[in-house]
């Protein structure tokens, strides 16, 4: 009886189970996206009917369907999601960002176009790759991202850096790219125009009081077709950055909150303090033997009553400067420091009908891996818009930073007592760093090297601060005037206040002696606007489709400043003007500079199949000499969409686009007033009387820096999984803007002109590919790959570098016919074994002759290579596992060198024997070591074996762990927290590379030269959503 | 419709405001643009008060052609290696030039032609400048003055000696107005003609000097007959430059030497005839000249005396000039001192330089008669012994009454002593044909090659190359011997 009800009531549930799967129920479910995030408005439809509907303001959806009835979820720039009803009511749905949205709207010059229509090379970056970065600014995030660009950065708080978009394209004149916010050009001008050059705080960078987590996403323009809208200006690449808005619903939250640490990734390694002692000695007794034995050292060797008395000579020289005692200082740990970060950030975003708001606050705490360095930033933005009528929408976009950045100078080109970085890498261990009984506890240099400018005692004591406060904004009214034509006028401004304490301190280095400190107040001011006018026709007639616009732009940017420098500082702890006791100088002035333009650009489609795109710019700068005020730009593109086509259907082939262009781009002067002649008034005064000098000379010619581009390239998608992107392209630019050099006779050494020839050209290649995906486990990859080329095809004399007896010879030589950044070197032949000299292949025009010569005078010099990569690239992974997200992006790059010239101050053969050696130059030749690879030491060293010579150039190719990221996404929590992700994340984790103590991505021009070394850094964060 | 109308109007509006061409006129405030200045002559008297500047910068008579002159002779060397010296000016010590390579000769070179560019614009402008007569004629006089003291400080430094080959060496590009371009060398006869046409035509515009205190910081008719008798001197034209410096001396008088007791080397001293004011407007701190030699108060004290000048100094019985030896940075007494920093503060090398005393007069009749011109060897011996006299408590030992080539020795030696660091040092070896000879011992761990010590009177290395820079940019003939 038992068994039978059994029987009768499984049939029953099977039977009920039936019927309700038959019927027609209500599925819901909450969609969110790779972080958990709810997400709004997607897109909801039964596949094969007319039902749909959209997710809810918590991204919550409900629909009634069919069991066995298929749901298609679908957002832009999303990948679409189909799930099939089964036995659950409830569906929730994770949707990842797409690699390829052709449909997806992209931000281009004035406007937005979207990747199928567009005919020009541009790329786009989200803001999820652009938060990545350790540093304070977002273009540091593109490294490795984007083919065909190229950044140079340290990592250090508020550290410059050096963006290159398809290779260097000028000499004399600026080569970064132009950058937009919000669709206004903002003052992006690494120079402050304000502190002294030698003293300033250095490697300033403009970008850095952007907060990246405002920025919604990035596009790149690389070739004519994107960037010549920009005109004069736009020869270096544009990049385009674009910030958060607001949205229809619900208010959203996010709190972030990053804490981190960083050390340095590369640190050489130097000797101690008894390999210090030893080779002093050495080098002394052969100085000795070099100055009163005719140099014959074996003779010397061999005698060892002679060779005592000079090594009891030398090791009292030795004693008389550092005593008897080793310090066994270790000056890199002194100045090195584990760096710290912390980062909060709170937004908000949300709207109603008519109105939708971003707000957002951001606190950046970082402390360098150099003592006393650090960024604090706080920044803050709105960015509104209101639909007021039906035909009018205003909007304002507004952001407000403050920073305050401690850097001394660490410029990585002057070598110096001013240059604490420096100083505390050539400092011999056996000088000490600290003394209690010294000023501040520490201690005077040896010989008071450099004005006794103890590294130390020059930071802790001094203060290089440079605080800047940025309003950067927009307001917009945009005019429906009749429906296909519209009407824009935007009005942005830049302001900028910097305000700068340079203190040399009372005891150590510049300030010290009878100066009694030395004190330099700088205050500047930039303020720049623009007014853009733009009308817009956008109409489809059938099968033809048309895109105008025509537009106006005025900018006007006024900078003024005061600069107040003096000595006798009455305290260190009161940095006021009126501190100092005697003025050295006092100097203010102010610089304008203007542009005018008018533009258009007129696109049209056939059928969504061709396309075909013209450009148009006119600019008129201030920055022209009289004669050659405007200048003309343009550019003309076209694209194919072949799988439009119906002759190619071919299955997996999903999509085939071709492109091409050809324009011109301009890049003004870097100075404002290049072109004028005038006396200058600063600094002139004699006798207690002001005086005037010539200080220009008058060049009515000089104009932009002409580019032409040309670009040819290839969008594929196959399987819709498969994503390919190809460009050539080629660059040349003409009327170079150089500093021509000029006969001294005029009172001047150079002069701004425009000539000569350069080319960049090269392949992009971007592969974007996704082995699996499943519901729990997804991989995604992609690569790029920039192959480059540079070549300087015409210039007026060749720039050979000379040799100072403070750097030695400039390693680089800028030459027709060759890369900008080439080697100009002596051809090493390694250690002559019979004397110790370092020895040369002869080479008569950068040839061998077969000959070898000690006499570094007589060697000749030839090219070696250059600094830029053939071919660099990135390689990216993100492996998805339910809620885990593990990503990495390796950066790599090959075929470049990189010459080593700390060696001419370091590791120089004894050249300057009161600084300190890498364990490189252990073990010199000398009559009992003949078979060394290191040449002769001596201290003083006449023999040149330190400059130039390919002893010290290195292969530059590297390979890198940019980034490594593993996050978790948290579950909602107590109604309030929707969802957010718990990461850690490593930058820069580690290299290889041929020379110690090198980030190939830290310097542009390949001359490793004690620059601020690059941070490696490692984040936790927590992300939440309320 | 209405909305279509009012925004072409908007339109309109706004594209006519942005067409305004005026909008792309900057000019900056802090200079002062072309027509304003050389068309007045207030603004005219500004630019050359700048010069004046110019010729003060340490790559001028600010350091560089001082320190060049005393690094290169005998009398002073670098401190040893260990001690840290700067590079400014080693490059000449070590004898190291060639053509690719000249260190601040290259700066020098670009100095002197900056403050030429400048007078040439006074020079040229004057005559139709806005202003008062008298003034221009004083303007003109110190610019046409300065001018040759700028082409003679090149002359003798980047071209030969006049006593190796006379006039035909070759000389310098004289670049007389603002607007040519001149890259072509003149012989160094022409050079010279041009230097004394130059001073002879200031002679005749300036007015006679009014000596008030402070005068002489501005080339003055005096000062630029003072100058004229040194270029006659290099010139080997021996009557003129006697007939100069004794019109100076006459000028002045006896009594205006300093004497044992009153030897102070402070701003416009009696013996001032033309020096540079150096003060907050143009003071060069660690990079000029004093700083070079003092040690005191972190300055650099890289240059010292040698062991040789040393014991010149001590030659004669309470020499002032010896008092000026000081501790420096090697520990010994070997520092001179003759820049003294003002004891009102003003930072390091807060000193006036002296361009020409007159005691360098007294020493150019010497000479000048000893080469046979004027009264010959006995008023050599007078004017030579007038100096000494103010020189040593002890006359009678000391007074000169050598002939012959032992008197020229003795003038030669009395030049050393009395002009250290005055812009003499190798000029006066090479002038008169004499080798640099520098004794190994007292260079000893200081850098330099030891073979090169011992500098023949006319190798290439005892003047400047024309820079590499120069030849590179306008293709300018490079000096025999590069």
């Amino acid at each position: 009886m038992k068994n039978k009800l059994q029987t009768i009531l499984t049939l029953f549930l099977v039977l009920l189970v039936q019927m309700v799967i038959a019927q027609e129920k209500t599925i819901s479910g909450t969609v969110m996206d790779q972080n958990g995030i709810p997400m709004i408005g997607v897109n909801v439809i039964i596949k094969d009917a007319q039902k749909g509907t959209q997710t809810d303001f918590d991204g919550i959806y409900s629909i009634k369907a069919n069991v066995g009835d298929v749901l298609n979820f679908s957002y832009i720039g999303k990948n679409d999601v189909s799930r099939t009803i089964g036995t659950d009511d409830v569906i929730d749905v994770k949707m990842e960002e797409s690699a390829e949205s052709l449909d997806e709207v992209m931000i281009v010059a004035y406007g937005s176009s979207n990747k199928r229509s567009f005919t020009g090379a541009a790329e786009t970056v989200k803001s999820e790759a652009l938060t990545r970065g350790a540093t304070a600014s977002f273009e540091t995030a593109l490294q490795g991202k984007v083919s065909g660009i190229n950044i140079s950065t340290s990592g250090q708080p508020g550290g410059k850096s050096n963006v290159q978009i398809r290779g260097i394209g000028s000499i004399s004149g600026n080569t970064q790219p132009l950058y937009v916010l919000d669709g206004v050009v903002i003052n992006s001008n690494s120079n402050l125009r304000a502190g002294d050059d030698m003293v300033g705080t250095t490697g300033y960078n403009p970008l850095s009081t952007i907060n990246s987590e405002d920025i919604k996403s990035i596009t790149v323009l690389k070739d004519a077709a994107a960037s010549s809208l920009y005109g004069s200006r736009a020869a270096n690449g544009v990049i385009i950055i674009t910030t958060k808005d607001g949205k229809k619903g619900e208010t959203e939250i996010t709190l972030g909150v990053e804490t981190g640490w960083s050390q340095n990734l590369t640190e050489e390694k130097l000797i101690n303090n008894e390999q210090f002692k030893d080779l002093w000695i050495e080098g002394q007794v052969n100085q000795y033997i070099q100055n009163t034995e005719n140099a014959e050292f074996t003779r010397v060797y061999g005698d060892n009553g002679l060779y005592s008395n000079y090594e009891n000579q030398a090791k009292s020289d030795y004693e008389g400067i550092y005593g008897t005692t080793n310090a066994n200082s270790n000056w890199l740990d002194a100045i090195y420091q584990n760096g710290l970060i912390r980062k909060y950030n709170l937004s908000a975003r949300g709207g109603s009908e008519k109105t939708s708001f971003f707000i957002s606050g951001n606190y950046l705490d970082q402390t360098g891996t150099i003592i006393e360095t650090g960024l604090k930033r706080y920044s803050g933005r709105v960015n509104l818009e209101n639909q007021a009528k039906n035909w009018l929408k205003l909007g304002v976009n507004l952001s407000v930073a403050k920073s305050e950045r401690d850097a001394a100078n660490f410029d990585g080109s002057y070598a110096g007592g001013l240059n604490p970085l420096y100083m505390a890498r050539v400092l011999p261990p056996a000088a000490p760093i600290y003394n209690p009984e010294g000023f501040g506890g520490f201690a005077n240099l040896p010989n008071e090297i450099e004005k006794n400018a103890n590294p130390i005692g020059v930071l802790k004591v001094g203060e290089y601060k440079n605080t800047e406060f940025r309003v950067r904004g927009d307001a917009y009214a945009e005019i429906q005037i009749v429906d296909p034509l519209s009407f824009k006028t935007t009005f942005g401004i830049d302001q900028q206040t910097i305000d700068e304490t340079l203190y040399d301190n009372k005891e150590f280095g510049a300030g010290g002696g009878i100066w009694n400190g030395v004190l330099n107040r700088v205050k500047s001011e930039v303020f720049q606007y623009t007014v853009t006018n733009l009308l817009n026709y956008n109409n489809d007639f059938g099968k033809h489709g048309f895109d105008i616009l025509l537009g106006q732009e005025s900018q006007v940017s006024k900078m003024n400043s005061i600069n107040v420098y003096g000595y006798d500082v009455l305290d260190s702890e009161l940095l006021s003007a009126s501190s100092i006791g005697s003025l050295w100088s006092h100097s203010g002035y102010a610089e304008n500079y203007s542009l005018l333009s008018y533009f258009s650009q007129v696109a049209y489609n056939f059928d969504q199949k061709y396309y075909l795109s013209t450009s148009f710019r006119r600019d008129g700068s201030s920055r022209f000499g009289k004669d050659s005020r405007w200048g003309t730009f343009w550019s003309l593109s076209g694209a194919w969409v072949a799988t439009e086509e119906d002759f190619l259907n071919i299955d997996g082939l999903d999509y085939l686009k071709f492109r091409g262009s050809y324009g011109t781009n301009g890049n003004l002067p870097p100075q404002y007033y290049a072109a004028l002649a005038f006396f200058e008034t600063d600094g002139k005064g004699y006798g207690g009387e002001s005086g005037l000098s010539y200080g220009q000379l008058q060049n009515p010619d000089l104009s932009w820096e002409l580019s032409k581009n040309f670009n040819i390239g290839m969008d594929v998608n196959l399987f819709s999984e498969l994503d390919l992107t190809i460009n050539y392209f080629h660059k040349k630019t003409e009327d170079l803007l150089l500093n021509v050099p000029v006969s001294s006779t005029t009172g001047f050494m150079t002069q701004l002109q425009n000539f000569g020839e350069m080319i960049n050209k090269g392949w992009e290649f971007e592969i974007g590919y996704k082995p699996v995906s499943t519901e729990d486990f997804s991989w995604r990859t992609s690569a790029n790959l920039t192959i480059l080329d540079n070549k300087i095809t015409k210039l007026k004399n060749d720039i050979v570098p000379t040799y100072s007896s403070r750097y030695g010879q400039n390693p680089l030589i800028i030459k027709q016919g060759e890369s900008i950044y080439s080697f100009y070197l002596r051809d090493y032949a390694g250690v002559d074994p019979s004397n110790g000299y370092a020895q040369y292949h002869i080479l008569e025009n950068g040839e061998r002759t077969g000959e070898l010569t000690t006499d570094a005078q007589k060697a000749g010099f030839g090219i070696f290579g250059d600094a830029l990569q053939d071919f660099q690239g990135g390689f990216f992974n993100q492996l998805l596992y339910k809620d885990f997200t593990l990503d990495f992006l390796f950066t790599f790059g090959g075929g470049g060198k990189v010459y080593d010239r700390t060696a001419f101050k370091r590791d120089d053969d004894g050249f300057a024997p009161q600084f300190t050696n890498t364990v490189a130059q252990l073990n010199p030749w000398n009559p009992n070591n003949i078979d060394a690879t290191v040449p002769i030491r001596i201290n003083g060293n006449p023999t040149f074996s330190n400059d130039v010579s390919t002893r010290n150039l290195y292969n530059s190719d590297y390979l890198k762990l940019k980034n490594i990221k593993l996050s978790y996404n948290l579950p909602p929590l107590w109604n309030t927290i929707k969802g957010g992700n718990i990461y850690v994340q490593g930058d820069n984790l580690f290299l290889l590379t041929e020379l110690d103590g090198y980030d190939p991505e830290a310097v542009v021009d390949g001359v490793n030269f004690f620059q601020v070394p690059t941070a490696k850094t490692v984040l936790l964060g927590l992300q939440l959503q309320f | 419709m209405k909305i279509f109308k009012n925004s072409i109007l908007i339109l309109g509006l706004v594209f006519l405001q942005g067409c305004s061409e005026d909008l792309l006129d900057q000019t900056p405030d802090h200079v002062i643009s072309e027509k304003l200045v050389l068309n007045s002559v207030e603004k005219l008297d500004k630019l050359l008060t700048g010069t004046y500047n110019e010729v003060s910068r340490n790559t001028y008579l600010g350091r560089v052609l001082y320190k060049r002159a005393a690094v290169k002779g005998n009398d002073f060397r670098f401190v040893e290696t260990t001690y840290n010296p700067r590079d400014y000016e080693l490059i000449f010590y070590k004898y190291e030039e060639n053509s690719n390579s000249s260190g601040s000769g290259e700066d020098l070179w670009i100095q002197s032609f900056k403050a030429i560019n400048n007078l040439n614009l006074i020079i040229n402008n004057l005559e139709n400048a806005e202003g008062n007569a008298t003034q221009k004629q004083e303007i003109l006089g110190e610019a046409l003055g300065l001018r040759g003291m700028v082409y003679f400080d090149l002359a003798r430094t980047y071209a030969y000696p006049w006593i190796k080959a006379g006039a035909s060496s070759q000389g310098l590009p004289l670049k007389l107005s603002s607007d040519e371009i001149v890259t072509e060398r003149s012989s160094l006869g022409a050079t010279y003609d041009q230097i004394i046409l130059d001073m002879q035509s200031s002679l005749d515009l300036l007015e006679e000097n009014s000596w008030d205190q402070g005068s002489t910081k501005y080339l003055t008719k005096t000062g630029v007959k003072a100058l004229l008798a040194r270029v006659y001197l290099y010139k080997q034209d021996w009557e003129n430059a006697l007939k100069y410096a004794k019109e100076v001396i006459a000028t002045r008088g006896v009594d205006k030497l300093m004497g044992v007791n009153s030897y102070v080397f402070e701003d416009y001293n009696s013996e001032s005839l033309f020096e540079l004011s150096i003060t907050s407007e143009n003071s060069l701190g660690s990079n000029g000249l004093g700083a070079q030699f003092d040690f005191k108060n972190g300055g650099q004290g890289d240059i010292i005396a040698t062991q040789t000048f040393v014991d010149l100094l001590s030659a004669y019985e309470g020499d002032p000039r010896a008092a000026l030896l000081e501790e420096d940075k090697e520990g010994t007494q070997h520092a001179f001192v003759k820049y003294i920093n003002r004891s009102d503060g003003g930072g390091l090398s807060a000193h006036n330089i002296p361009i020409v005393r007159l005691s360098e007069m007294y020493l150019i009749v010497a000479e000048a008669a000893a080469n046979g011109a004027g009264g010959g060897e006995s008023e050599s011996l007078s004017y030579l012994n007038t100096l000494i006299e103010k020189r040593t408590t002890n006359f009678s030992a000391n007074q000169v009454i050598e002939t012959g080539e032992a008197l020229q020795e003795r003038i030669a030696e009395e030049r050393r002593r009395e002009l250290a660091l005055e812009g003499h040092g190798v000029y006066d070896y090479i002038r008169r044909g004499k080798d640099i000879i520098r004794p190994v011992a007292e260079h000893v761990n200081t850098g330099v090659n030891v073979s090169n010590l011992n500098i023949v009177a006319t190798d290439n290395r005892t003047i400047c190359p024309i820079p590499a820079s120069e030849v590179e940019a306008s293709g300018m003939e490079q000096t025999e011997g590069y």
